[in-house]
């Protein structure tokens, strides 16, 4: 396939100032990437698509297409992802959550935001999949929109904490695959082990395309900003609901990078590791571009694109990624090899955590973490974010500018 | 295995109540539960490790750590099930900036599934070998059988002490009653068992003076060590009396044994899982069937339900807490609860006008106290 | 012959009493001293003056705010009640027909339901202890506009533009209201969005305990117009006015009640348990194994 490409995509003339970006706006403009732009309408559809699948009958899941995706897939189940009906949730849906379940105001934004979108959807479907120990609002949560009628299936998934290897991590798969056999049953269909395992290599197949587009983006940051970045590996499991599509669209992404890869532009961009959630505040991404930095690595890559292990049964290979990519993720320094080899594979200049406020777990892992890298003379920046849609506040404004004038 | 004479009992410490002590007990081990709480400044100091947001008790828990608590610094080990997210966070806290040892376990939330009770079953006996090599002593089955029989006394003692609060005018308070719940933590055990039984003969000779003061049930996340102002409140200077407690430092924890009939460690497991459960565990039908069922056996007036700032489980929970007894027309009041003294006089008012709502109003106003969404709960 | 009757209402700041005769009322106000007992004695003289009663004829006062427990008049009966009750009682006294009262103060920000036929409390919610949502709240984000918090209200009435403050946060909102000032946003505008987030607050407090007219808005912030306004369109409650400040009705509400108690004889406190301390062996020993541990005593 031949590809033209006109440029660099991420430039001056779409800066704006203020940081005020509406996420539907942003996702409906052209990138100058045909590719993005398609997996754009694919995001921005996906929800809709979703509740349409549901119509026709089909099955639907709120909560599923993590790590979980080969069983979601193998039983002919449309996944419909958390944050992605975050994105549509506004500050109405907030205090929908907190008006109607009487939710503490300083709960995770996250929590709220979704449990007010399924709120207003109750008309829609009502299954729903809660990862325990992926964070303790969610599971409190869960069982109070139990008692408002959703169908929840509760995957009681073990805490894989630090230091824990060999004869306790298998114990701790052990649990997590009769309990994903649990769900595979709860969820039905024409699921089978040959079926899973074609599931594993086809995402393995795919989880291969996305992390090839990284790399490119890495070597040549100006084609694709980060919140194109983002959109392209957001899909690396649920697929948005088409996995032939999408494949096809990494296919032409990766065209269209070495093609522009070819043209041997050199770019000045910063790189930054990006560690933590990604929070709704399209602004700060765009903020982020607009100061001249890349994203050269996402601790939620590591978690999703692990590849399934092909030598063990599919149901014991999606076990393990689930107790090592959900199970929490992990202990405070989980994710520090992670990051410190992402550091030194890309020669990135800092580190940003992105928390969101209220998050009951992340907090202690940032603040671990950061006193590590403090520690190697790393520089890196807590933000308290919010998964609440729209601009971003001040205060992250101030300390992501503070921050990168700093790394600069 | 030699047997340490001479030495010192190693002290493993923990948190919350699904720790199975007898089995640090049998190991040799001085279970010791860091339940205080209430002051603001260390607090303060343990937020140096977390953020802002962070749960109250979590935050004091790494607070006392860092502030050199004797007791908390005197722990050799700590142990956790992994109950809530914060608390988990905060025994990492605890271990990372304080270079305390702990072992971290899971702990399943969907008690009643075969797999989560096997998995239970597995994880006590991680504990085993991980105490043992603490102790350097071996856990015996007989030595096993011998803790369990005698906290179940323990237990039973508290339950049977607390029996006699069903009286119209309970010969002890609720205050009283966590200074009891305290012995059981602190002190030897056998010390504990000796000055529950004497005590039970004492009070259950009390004669009844034929007053019925107003019953309450305290409901909800951890009522700690130090964190005494709304037992004050409510039995000091507003005249209720608090009959029963459906927190992890009241009645709860004891009021169902440990089961003597099957190989120890799947006991604990099974005990430990289907003990009265705390908001983490699921489903929370079940927690609140086991609310109602203290609420009817106690015959209370009216509940106070405390959730601790930035406690995910109890907060979030709270809502379907009180539609629960709105439906049994059993007032709550919900309060958000934190340590610090600021909100003192607020607090009061609070419950001092939701006594008004229940003792100056006739039956009518009582009854739509309870049974009128939204009556009578703060946020 | 009519009973003479007080009530007293000791806030954290002003202090307000009304003293009934009949159908007459008399109110007083002050800023609260040190000593409430001597802010207390003030208003019950300056009452009693206007009213030209003697204090022999008092029958009975209430007391009720935050310094009501402290207090005590010698040869008159005295009881106290909380303020809930009595901002039921006295918004219901001066406008029977009141359904909800929403009261903002400088420190909380509370909505209670009353029950019509007798001015009681049916239900009630008070705002956590956050400043959002309260007079606090208003006062720093005014003297982050730098301008006097008298002001703010009529101000935002200019406003032509509606802009957002999504925090919830008063150190959120500060920075928001600050970045809102650097994107040249005019002070009106960004007034009235804060006094709509204000609202919003209150507003789900209000829907917690369930809006029925009539509405009285109660408390300092109930005289700031912008406020009002942003309330009644959030709530899309129409607000009452009482045929006395609103301020009283704390004062009023403990009149009458002070009132009942003279019919009835008031409020007899249930004796509390006699002292006896069983535990005090137990409690030195928790005590001791608390600080060092148990087996280190």
């Amino acid at each position: 396939m031949s590809v033209t490409v006109q440029g660099p995509v991420v430039q001056l003339s779409r800066r704006r100032e203020h940081h005020e970006v509406s996420q539907v706006d942003w996702l409906k403009s052209r990138t100058g990437s045909p590719a993005v732009d398609r997996i754009f309408e694919l995001a921005l559809s996906y929800i809709q698509r979703a509740d349409e699948a549901h119509r026709q009958g089909r099955k639907v899941v709120y909560g599923g297409g993590m790590t979980d995706a080969p069983i979601i897939h193998a039983t002919d189940t449309f996944p419909c992802v958390f944050p992605e009906l975050g994105r549509l949730a506004s500050d109405g849906s907030v205090a929908l959550a907190e008006d109607h379940f009487r939710i503490a105001r300083e709960t995770c934004s996250m929590v709220k935001a979704t449990m007010g979108e399924l709120l207003k959807r109750k008309g829609l479907f009502k299954r729903l999949i809660n990862y325990c120990s992926l964070c303790e609002p969610y599971n409190a949560a869960f069982e109070v929109l139990k008692e408002e009628g959703y169908d929840i299936y509760s995957v009681d998934l073990p805490y894989r904490s630090e230091g824990v290897t060999g004869q306790r991590f298998e114990h701790l798969v052990d649990f997590a695959e009769k309990e994903l056999r649990g769900l595979a049953t709860w969820l039905g269909g024409r699921y089978d082990e040959a079926r899973l395992g074609a599931e594993i290599r086809r995402l393995n197949r795919l989880h291969a395309k996305v992390r090839r587009v990284l790399a490119l983006q890495v070597a040549h940051p100006d084609y694709i900003g980060t919140l194109e970045t983002l959109f392209v590996w957001n899909g690396a499991n649920h697929n948005y609901g088409v996995p032939g599509e999408y494949e096809a669209l990494l296919d032409q992404l990766i065209d269209e990078l070495e093609a522009y890869a070819r043209r041997g532009i050199e770019s000045t961009r910063v790189p930054i590791v990006w560690a933590g959630g990604r929070g709704q505040e399209f602004g700060l991404y765009k903020l982020f571009d607009d100061l001249g930095g890349f994203i050269s690595s996402w601790t939620m890559t590591g978690l999703l694109l692990r590849d399934y292990d092909e030598g063990l049964s599919p149901l014991r290979a999606v076990a393990r990624n689930t107790v090592i990519g959900m199970g929490g993720p992990g202990g405070s320094k989980d994710q520090l090899p992670h990051l410190e080899e992402a550091v030194r594979r890309t020669g990135s200049k800092g580190i940003i955590f992105y928390g969101y406020f209220g998050c009951s777990f992340s907090s202690v892992n940032f603040e671990v973490l950061k006193k590590h890298f403090n520690a190697l003379g790393i520089p890196s920046l807590i933000l308290d974010g919010s998964f609440q849609t729209g601009d971003p506040s001040g205060q992250n404004v101030t300390r992501l500018k503070a921050f990168m004038e700093m790394v600069q | 295995m030699t047997q340490p004479s001479e030495v010192k009992p190693k002290r493993a410490g923990y948190f919350c109540v699904y720790t199975p002590i007898e089995l640090l007990a049998a190991a040799g081990a001085t279970p010791v539960r860091l339940f205080k709480g209430g002051d603001a400044d260390v607090v303060n100091s343990g937020e140096v490790h977390t953020r802002s947001f962070f749960c109250q008790f979590a935050q004091y828990s790494v607070g006392a750590f860092r502030e050199g608590d004797p007791l908390y610094r005197s722990i050799d080990k700590l142990y956790h099930f992994n109950t809530c997210d914060q608390m988990k966070k905060g025994v990492e806290a605890i271990g990372e900036f304080f270079g305390v040892p702990y072992r971290m376990l899971c702990l399943p939330r969907e008690r009643s599934r075969a797999a989560s009770r096997e998995f239970m079953q597995r994880e006590v006996e991680f504990l085993r070998r991980d105490v043992e090599e603490l102790t350097g002593q071996a856990v015996t089955e007989a030595g096993l059988r011998e803790q369990i029989a005698r906290y179940n006394r323990a237990r039973r003692w508290l339950r049977e002490i607390s029996e006699l609060r069903k009286r119209d005018d309970p010969p002890l308070t609720g205050g009283e009653y966590l200074e009891l719940v305290k012995a059981f933590y602190y002190l030897p055990i056998d010390k504990a068992l000796a000055a529950f039984e004497s005590l039970h003969g004492q009070l259950s000779a009390e004669v009844e003076s034929g007053d019925r003061p107003l019953r309450i049930m305290v409901a909800g996340g951890i009522v700690a060590d130090g964190d005494d102002r709304l037992t004050r409140l409510l039995e000091d200077e507003l005249d209720t009396r608090i009959v029963v407690e459906d927190h992890c430092t009241g009645l709860r924890p004891f009021y169902l044994p440990v089961p003597e009939d099957r190989p120890p460690l799947q006991a604990l497991a099974e005990g430990y899982l289907d003990q009265a459960p705390c908001a983490r565990m699921k489903p929370l039908s079940e927690r609140l069937d086991f609310s109602e069922q203290l609420a009817r056996e106690y015959r209370v007036d009216a509940i106070v339900y405390v959730s601790l700032k930035f406690c995910s489980c109890y907060a979030i929970t709270g809502n379907s807490f009180v539609k629960r007894f709105e439906k049994l027309g059993i007032p709550v009041l919900e309060i958000s609860s934190d340590y610090s003294e600021s909100d003192l006089g607020q607090l009061k008012t609070r419950l001092g006008a939701f006594l008004e709502l229940l003792k100056k109003g006739d039956a009518d106003v009582r009854h739509r106290a309870g049974t009128r969404r939204a009556a009578v709960a703060a946020p | 012959m009519t009973k003479k009757v007080l009530g007293l209402d000791i806030g954290s700041r002003t202090a307000k009493g009304a003293l009934l005769v009949g159908r007459e009322i008399f109110t007083a106000i002050r800023p609260t001293g040190f000593h409430m007992q001597e802010t207390g004695d003030a208003l019950v003289k300056e009452l009693l003056e206007k009213a030209g009663v003697q204090k022999s004829e008092l029958s009975w006062i209430v007391g009720t705010g935050y310094g009501r427990i402290t207090l005590g008049f010698e040869g008159i009966p005295y009881g106290d009640v909380t303020e809930i009750s009595c901002h039921a009682k006295g918004a219901h006294h001066l406008h029977p027909g009141v359904r909800t009262i929403v009261d903002i103060g400088g420190q909380d920000s509370k909505a209670i339901k009353v029950d019509p036929k007798t001015g009681k409390v049916a239900g009630f919610v008070l705002n956590d202890k956050c400043a959002a949502g309260t007079g606090k709240f208003l006062e720093m984000i005014a003297a982050s506009l730098d301008l006097p918090v008298e002001r703010l209200g009529e101000i935002s009435l200019q406003s032509t533009k509606q802009v957002k403050v999504t925090s919830q946060c008063v150190v959120f909102a500060e920075s928001e209201v600050i970045s809102l000032k650097a994107q040249d946003v005019s002070p009106a505008d960004i007034a009235a969005g804060v006094h709509l987030s204000v609202a919003r607050r209150v507003g789900n407090l209000l829907s917690r305990v369930g809006i029925e007219s009539d509405v009285v808005f109660t408390g300092g912030v109930s005289k700031n117009v912008g406020m009002r306004k942003a309330l009644e369109e959030v709530t899309q409650a129409r607000f009452v006015d009482l045929r006395l400040d609103a301020q009283f009705a704390g004062a009023i509400g403990a009149a009458v009640y002070a009132a009942e108690y003279a019919e009835t004889g008031g409020e007899k406190r249930e004796p509390k348990r006699k002292g006896r301390d069983l535990l005090g062996a137990l409690r030195q020993d928790v005590g001791r194994a608390r600080e060092v541990g148990s087996d280190a005593a």
